[in-house]
């Protein structure tokens, strides 16, 4: 495991299980950010459609948790250049790295076995494969 | 093309207001930040107007709220950064041995015994050097300025005052204040933090005095006294932002111990000195005259009377649940100090590359 702390990696300690608990907003960020680079307003608006529209991020939140992931090292900034969606002004662009990828998909296995489990306990019958 | 410029106008008017938000975060994260925010905005902004057709309260709403939580966040996030990865944990049982010590007293002189063992044992715990001399050299300092308080007291005939709850804590606080400046003499480490700490509490003691000497003078009457405890109520999220300042310049455990232990005390040192104003002002209204008798020669006898303290500290056994809810208070924030942004972020695991499948 890989203990992360005032942005600074501070060890390695090796556990029997992976633990990976991320906050919903260090989470969605990341899956915002697993298909591509992206800028700020680009991330807010991907969490908020990723997450039908549950997780809402103002640009506070959004800015303060990149500015903790770049610390921890889960993403990096991908350089300055023009936005794509045809305004004129340049935008700084965020990218994943391996050790967020890793991050993000630890995360969705752990998500994965909560839903395993939770279809053999037949507690979300309507996405059962049956029922479908 | 008069809307186009309307509605520029309310954009820019807009980006004005949100600037205004953005200086109220800490330098560092605007300097690195802070336009991209303002752009983000902007985007928001334009977005919710060509989406919905108007900019409404719910918009306006959302980015206050989202401001308020952040800009709070990341000047928690610079206290903690700045005390460093140790943090104000040491204050948590600093405040509960604080706060034994005032419980102790509260039940009478005959404890005097338990808080002189407390005060040694605060002392010496609080004392960072590794050589026994200077632990106990430090130790029997503060135990001679505690007791010396004790003998001089009880020269006057109201020994029973020093007991006091609040002249006893402050009696402690300046003992173990006077301890650390011993302390640092003798390990030779006169920081700058030191001595801007000690110039602190000298205006503390200083200003303590002066309030002395008003309650001294004062007719005695516990008018508005309530408001006394609420400011005090008020007082440990003060004396923790202080007690977090005051340690940014070092990361040691002893000076995160004492800037912890001294958020405590500077809470209870607000609490005593928010008093005499509220029965300054309480005087003032019920009698119309603020009632200084400052040429009357028994003024500093009438200070001494134990009769005149307890009616105008009548508020006294309102202390200890404000005593108690301080130690409460400091132990959550020294608790929240001591854990780091990321970690609270991220819970303070992150998956390592052991084990974890490459996409």
């Amino acid at each position: 495991m890989l203990y992360v702390r005032y942005g600074r990696i501070l060890g390695i300690v090796e556990h029997t299980t992976p633990h990976t608990v991320l906050t919903p907003a260090v989470f969605y960020i990341l899956l915002a950010l697993s298909d591509g680079e992206k800028h700020g307003y680009e991330i807010m608006k991907q969490v908020k459609a990723d997450s039908q529209d549950t997780v809402k991020m103002g640009s506070g939140t959004l800015y303060g948790s990149i500015k903790r992931m770049l610390a921890a090292g889960l993403i990096a900034e991908a350089g300055e250049r023009l936005n794509l969606a045809g305004d004129d002004e340049r935008r700084r662009f965020y990218r994943l790295t391996d050790l967020g990828r890793r991050a993000l998909h630890a995360e969705v296995r752990r998500y994965a076995a909560v839903v395993s489990v939770a279809h053999q306990r037949r507690l979300l019958p309507h996405l059962s494969p049956e029922a479908r | 093309m008069m809307h186009d410029q309307g509605q520029r106008r309310a954009r820019l008017r807009a980006l004005h207001l949100y600037t205004l938000l953005v200086r109220l975060y800490p330098k560092a994260h605007r300097q690195a930040f802070g336009s991209q925010m303002q752009q983000t905005f902007v985007d928001h902004y334009r977005d919710t107007r060509t989406s919905q057709g108007r900019v409404g309260i719910a918009f306006w709403l959302g980015v206050l709220c989202d401001a308020v939580w952040s800009i709070g966040r990341e000047h928690l996030a610079v206290v903690q950064s700045a005390v460093g990865s140790r943090g104000l944990r040491p204050y948590v049982p600093a405040g509960f041995i604080m706060s034994g010590a005032v419980v102790a007293a509260a039940a009478g002189e005959r404890s005097a015994l338990l808080v002189c063992t407390l005060l040694a044992a605060l002392v010496f715990a609080a004392t960072s050097s590794a050589d026994i001399v200077p632990k106990a050299a430090v130790c029997a300092a503060a135990l001679g300025l505690a007791l010396g308080g004790t003998l001089l007291a009880s020269l006057t005939g109201q020994w029973r005052d020093l007991f006091d709850p609040i002249l006893l804590l402050v009696t402690l606080f300046f003992g173990a204040k006077t301890a650390a400046g011993i302390q640092v003499r003798l390990a030779g480490q006169e920081e700058a933090l030191w001595r801007r700490e000690e110039l602190l509490w000298g205006t503390m003691v200083a200003f303590l005095l002066l309030v002395a000497c008003g309650i001294a003078l004062l007719p005695p009457d516990d008018a508005w006294v309530s408001l006394a405890t609420v400011l005090g109520l008020m007082s440990p999220t003060v004396c923790g932002g202080v007690g977090g300042l005051v340690s940014r310049a070092s990361s040691s455990i002893r000076a995160g111990f004492f800037a912890s232990v001294a958020a405590l005390a500077l809470g209870l040192m607000m609490w005593v000195i928010s008093l005499p104003p509220a029965v300054v002002l309480g005087t003032w209204i019920t009698h119309g005259n603020i009632g200084l008798h400052s040429t009357d020669p028994s003024a500093f006898h009438l200070w001494q009377t134990s009769a005149v303290w307890e009616q105008k500290l009548r508020v006294i056994p309102n202390a200890f649940p404000t005593l108690l809810f301080m130690g409460v208070v400091g132990g959550f924030l020294g608790a929240i100090c001591g854990s780091s942004p990321i970690e609270n972020e991220m819970h303070g695991i992150v998956p390592s590359t052991a084990g974890d499948a490459r996409p």
